[in-house]
């Protein structure tokens, strides 16, 4: 089993704040009325149009989604007279939404005003049209919505191979680290590596804030990469593409051939994974480097342990168009 | 064999560096894995930058968690590195 330990729950709501800080989202938008409501949660990234509601029909509004009125629902709002309007808008705000927002700057109505106070309702007037105003709200919400967990290991970009190191600690995690920076690798995050999912099911990898660009090595400390090493040996996040074990050599029985590729879920996603031996005399940065190219040649097409197998096969004059990894029958 | 205890930041300066730095190496002597727990934050005990990242401040309520051989024993002594004050004065 690997010593991963998840410590930050699934952002799975944010409250309404968080989402109108957000630079893009914010520069569209202002908020009108509902202050007091912007502790409100949105827990789906994506948007939901509400104009049904207007004519009555609430049926799957979900109040945690952020709700738009675009020009064809305000359009019929203003088509109707003075009474129905209003209580059309309570009806809408009475759902308890969380966020409502009014696109391409249309002044909002003095009924939507009015149920938005009524009901502490965060409304924002956005001065984009419809289409824009969603897709930023969507940038945003993929973003701050995204699956994450925290993972002790470390994460360093080698030969652009984004490589996550696990195993107990003690194990050389972070001397690791540092052997490849000295060969021109690039850290990303050192003990704690924060895991978020994009909607591609992409895995991006980063550090948290505090420990941005630092690296603790037991006997000499925490030392700052950046200023140590320069801009070059540090990023910011890159994504994960190999996940590799690190055992103590007595305890590990490790794969001798690399014919039975092993993956590890992250965050649903499956990432290929090696378990690495570590053994007094292996000099791990070198191991670790030729396991990532080797992870480069693989997703180019080229799998060595095949190949060798075929050529295997070749020479012993066994079928060679058989399945290749069932060599026990 | 897993033992739990949740224990009070009481010194002036919470978990700083070196009180980090001193829960750490206690932690290290034991054979058990240790984890420490602040606000559903879990942080492996061994490691330096993770017991920093959870910013134990004074009045922080913390829970160790061990679990092996020597389990009872690390809840124990950590329990009372924190309780007193990491061995400053305040």
């Amino acid at each position: 089993m690997t010593e991963r330990t998840s410590s930050l729950a699934p952002a799975n709501s944010i409250p309404v704040s968080q989402l109108l800080r957000v630079k893009e989202v914010a520069s569209l938008t202002r908020l009108v009325a509902g202050a007091t409501g912007l502790s409100r949660p949105i827990a789906h990234p994506r948007i939901q149009k509400s104009g049904l509601v207007l004519v009555g029909h609430s049926v799957g509004i979900v109040p945690s989604r952020v709700q738009i009125l675009g020009e064809t629902e305000i359009s019929y709002l203003e088509s109707l007279d003075a009474e129905t309007r209003a209580a059309r808008a309570r009806g809408l705000f009475q759902l308890a939404l969380s966020l409502v927002v009014v696109t391409r700057g249309v002044a909002p109505l003095p009924e939507l005003l009015a149920a938005a106070r009524e009901t502490e309702t965060p409304l924002v007037i956005s001065s984009a049209r419809s289409s824009r105003t969603i897709s930023a709200l969507h940038g945003a919400l993929d973003v701050l919505l995204a699956p994450q967990e925290t993972v002790h290991g470390v994460l360093i970009d080698v030969h652009g191979i984004g490589t996550l190191l696990c195993g107990p600690s003690g194990i050389g995690k972070s001397e690791c680290a540092l052997f490849l920076v000295e060969r021109g690798h690039r850290l990303v995050a050192d003990d704690q590596v924060i895991l978020k999912r994009d909607p591609s099911g992409t895995i991006i990898g980063e550090p948290p804030a505090l420990l941005r660009h630092h690296l603790e090595v037991r006997g000499v400390g925490i030392l700052n990469v950046r200023e140590l090493f320069g801009a070059t040996a540090v990023r910011e996040r890159c994504e994960v593409q190999l996940v590799i074990e690190l055992r103590p050599g007595s305890s590990a029985s490790p794969d001798r051939l690399g014919l039975d590729p092993q993956v590890e879920r992250v965050l649903a996603t499956e990432i290929p994974k090696l378990e690495i031996p570590v053994q007094p005399g292996r000099n791990m940065a070198v191991i670790l480097e030729v396991a990532a190219r080797n992870e480069l040649l693989k997703r180019a097409g080229f799998d060595a342990a095949e190949r060798f197998v075929a050529r295997l096969e070749q020479a012993t004059g066994v079928a060679g168009d058989g399945p290749r990894n069932d060599s026990e029958e | 064999m897993t033992q739990v205890g949740t224990f009070t930041i009481i010194n002036e300066l919470g978990m700083h560096a070196r009180a980090a730095a001193k829960l750490v190496k206690l932690a290290g002597s034991f054979s058990s894995t240790v984890q420490l727990e602040k606000e559903g934050q879990v942080a492996d005990a061994k490691s330096v930058m993770g017991v920093l990242l959870l910013c134990g401040a004074k009045g922080s309520s913390v829970t160790v968690r061990a679990t092996g051989e020597d389990a009872s024993e690390a809840v124990e002594k950590i329990g009372a590195l924190i309780a007193d004050r990491f061995g400053e004065p305040r």
